[in-house]
């Protein structure tokens, strides 16, 4: 029976079709509010499912010059990737699908898988352009996974668990974290940005900085898998902020609300925002996101 | 760390090229330590063609030139006509000119500057910067019936006039191009990312801005008080009261100041001109008569100085006609401001001054008079043939 339940929870709620549709609605929510801040019309509600039917009815096109391996596990990995932490964030409710008690940390490793697959992509381009392009990208992963690991464990050691469910109950109890220790989620949000993509640190979609995107050599299929996880991206990541430091929630409305709102957050600051050199945002992060978080961590060492 | 040196190539093909263009880029780790540049990949042969029709066939091929400064290229070409048959253009015809010229470098600057935001990723103020371009292609569009290549000039004057019925409503746009100018200056001028981005990168200093001979707002951004409106009137810049904005700084930030500086001079040259337009005939007859001889003349386009060169021989058709563009000038200069910059900022300091790479390309043609025959080649096989 639980066998079940977990599948269940994997690929239908809140795993795979719930999070894809929610994720694609979050994403059309950020093209849509975009193109209404920028005085253009934007896409339909249904553009991104279209795009999704278009690329699976397309043909995949496999370069002769590529590593097959790396080509086909980074969609594949980049799904997992978002996946998995859906099935152990506690979506809509006090309790996860599955929960152990360290699955803090479990989330956190799987968090990074989005943002892998992007370089295992670029390295696999074969050419001096994949090379530059994940370079860069890695070096600003260093920067950004650290405060973003660091703001967790702020969470963690203050509700004394690294159980996601037992820190959504300390919430419910204590209130939201987000009052106890803003830094850290101010940290936690900026990290957000070069974890999905978006400006000022958009720079593994910078086709005119780094002369070609991660999914160039990507076609069919194997890049609708990648959309995929991309509009899960939109769905899981707001929803670990909001299970982390806005309280979770006990129904399935104010979770998807929350995670709206944090949206939208996100939104304005890409609308806002032109877009950093790789050093300039490497220095950003680490002269802004990784102090913050720091001053957070020693206040929740110290107990104040 | 030691790294080895890798070529980048950027180009011919490149998503954020607007036309072909090669640039060989040698990196170090994210360094750029030195790069080529190399163009010809859109010959048209227009001077070729320009020597296959009349004069008056000319203006029409001549604004074909460029799509963003076809006024500039009729109107520096009708003058160089205008000189070799010595006939003086109507003062009306002179102040429309003056007119569509500005208000095209004002749609030029907002491209550009949308282009720009486009580069640094700022895509928000980029729709806007269009959007607002908009207003200026109405006003464009009122006056000569067009958005681009409007066929406003004629040999001895021009062929639409600037109705009084249209003045106020050119006024008021000029009134919106010039709040949405202040708009730009305010973020431009106060977004520390911008800043962040622009500043000290692809400095192009006076002595070597002198060496390379860069011209317009390349050449006013390294401080050089540079412009044809001013050094060598045409039109009717010489009756209006305007400045040449001019930067020391020689940086990204520096042309992009400078181009804004150049928003608000044309913004009040072009609602000086409309206060003064003097009244009369807008054009002369049709020239019949071009005695053999040869002219010379260059106006200021958006890019810089562009100069024509047209020999004639007698008869309706010119014997040489020879177009030199801006770009052509300011183009060598980028190499030497890539050099010791980041990888991602070379698209930046190639956008930063606004290259036009298809107007550049020339193809020498060879008459061998033993063989009796002509063909193309280039200019390195020449000088293998020489030796």
């Amino acid at each position: 029976m639980q066998i079940i339940e977990i599948l269940f929870g994997l690929l239908v709620y809140p795993g795979l079709i719930f999070a894809f549709l929610i994720g694609s609605m979050l994403y059309w929510l950020y093209r849509k509010v975009r193109a209404r801040f920028q005085a253009r019309k934007g896409p339909p509600w249904y553009q991104f499912f279209a795009d999704i039917i278009k690329l699976l009815s397309k043909e995949t096109i496999i370069p002769s010059t590529i590593r097959k391996i790396p080509f086909f596990l980074a969609p594949l990995l980049a799904i997992i990737g978002c996946l998995v932490p859906i099935v152990l964030l506690p979506v809509g409710s006090q309790y996860a699908t599955v929960s152990f008690p360290e699955d803090l940390i479990v989330v956190l490793f799987l968090l990074i898988l989005p943002g892998l697959t992007l370089i295992i992509a670029r390295m696999n381009l074969g050419s001096t352009y994949g090379t530059i392009g994940a370079a860069s990208e890695a070096r600003l992963m260093i920067a950004y996974e650290l405060p973003f690991t660091l703001s967790a464990l702020t969470v963690g050691i203050y509700a004394r668990t690294l159980s996601l469910t037992s820190i959504v109950q300390a919430q419910l109890i204590r209130g939201a974290f987000v009052s106890r220790y803003p830094l850290a989620a101010i940290a936690l949000m900026l990290c957000m940005l070069p974890k999905m993509g978006k400006r000022p640190f958009d720079i593994q979609e910078a086709e005119n900085e780094a002369i070609t995107g991660p999914l160039t050599e990507y076609s069919g299929v194997l890049l609708a898998l990648f959309e995929m996880a991309n509009a899960m991206k939109w769905f899981v990541i707001p929803g670990f902020a909001v299970v982390l430091f806005f309280g979770g929630s006990t129904n399935i409305v104010e979770f998807l609300g929350k995670c709206i709102g944090v949206t939208l957050i996100l939104v304005f600051i890409d609308i806002i925002y032109p877009r950093f050199r790789v050093d300039q945002g490497f220095k950003f992060l680490l002269k802004i996101a990784l102090p913050i978080a720091i001053i957070d961590f020693v206040r929740v060492l110290l107990g104040w | 760390m030691i790294f080895t040196t890798i070529i980048l190539p950027i180009g011919p093909h490149h998503p954020m090229l607007k036309e072909p263009a090669f640039f060989k880029v040698e990196v170090k780790g994210e360094r750029v330590v030195s790069a080529d540049m190399k163009v010809g990949y859109s010959h048209r042969g227009i001077e070729g063609l320009a020597t296959r029709k009349t004069y008056h066939q000319n203006i029409f091929l001549c604004e074909r030139v460029c799509g963003i400064c076809s006024h500039c290229h009729s109107t520096c070409y009708c003058q160089t006509v205008e000189d070799l048959a010595e006939i003086e253009v109507p003062d009306r015809a002179r102040y429309v000119r003056t007119i569509v010229a500005e208000l095209e470098r004002l749609h030029s600057h907002f491209l550009w500057f949308g282009v720009a935001m486009h580069v640094i990723g700022y895509d928000t103020a980029f729709m806007y910067m269009w959007k607002e371009r908009e207003n200026i292609l109405q006003a464009i569009e009122t006056i000569t019936g067009k958005r681009v290549n409007y066929a406003v000039n004629t040999i001895g004057g021009v062929r639409r006039d600037i109705t009084p019925e249209i003045i106020p409503y050119l006024q008021a746009q000029l009134v919106k191009i010039h709040s949405a100018a202040s708009k730009i200056a305010e973020f431009v001028t106060e977004d520390s990312v911008i800043k962040a981005r622009a500043k000290d990168v692809g400095v192009l200093d006076k002595n070597t801005a002198k060496k390379m001979c860069v011209v317009g707002p390349t050449a006013r951004a390294s401080g050089m008080e540079l412009d044809i409106r001013k050094d060598d009137p045409y039109a009717a810049y010489s009756e209006l009261d305007w400045n040449i904005v001019t930067r020391p700084e020689g940086d990204v930030l520096a042309r992009v100041l400078v181009r804004l500086g150049e928003i608000f001079q044309s913004i009040n040259i072009t609602e000086q001109a409309l206060r003064n337009l003097p009244k009369g005939e807008i054009a002369l007859g049709e020239v019949q008569e071009f005695p053999t001889r040869e002219a010379f003349d260059r106006i200021e386009a958006h890019r810089g100085e562009l100069a024509y060169y047209i020999r004639s021989n007698g008869t309706n058709i010119p014997e040489r006609v020879k177009i030199r563009t801006p770009s052509f000038m300011n183009n060598p200069a980028l190499p030497s401001m890539l050099a010791g910059e980041s990888i991602a900022d070379v698209l930046l300091i190639v956008a930063s001054i606004d290259p036009c790479y298809s107007c550049t390309d020339r193809a020498v043609v060879v008459e061998d008079t033993e063989k009796n025959r002509s063909f193309t080649t280039t200019l390195e096989k020449l000088a293998r043939r020489r030796c």
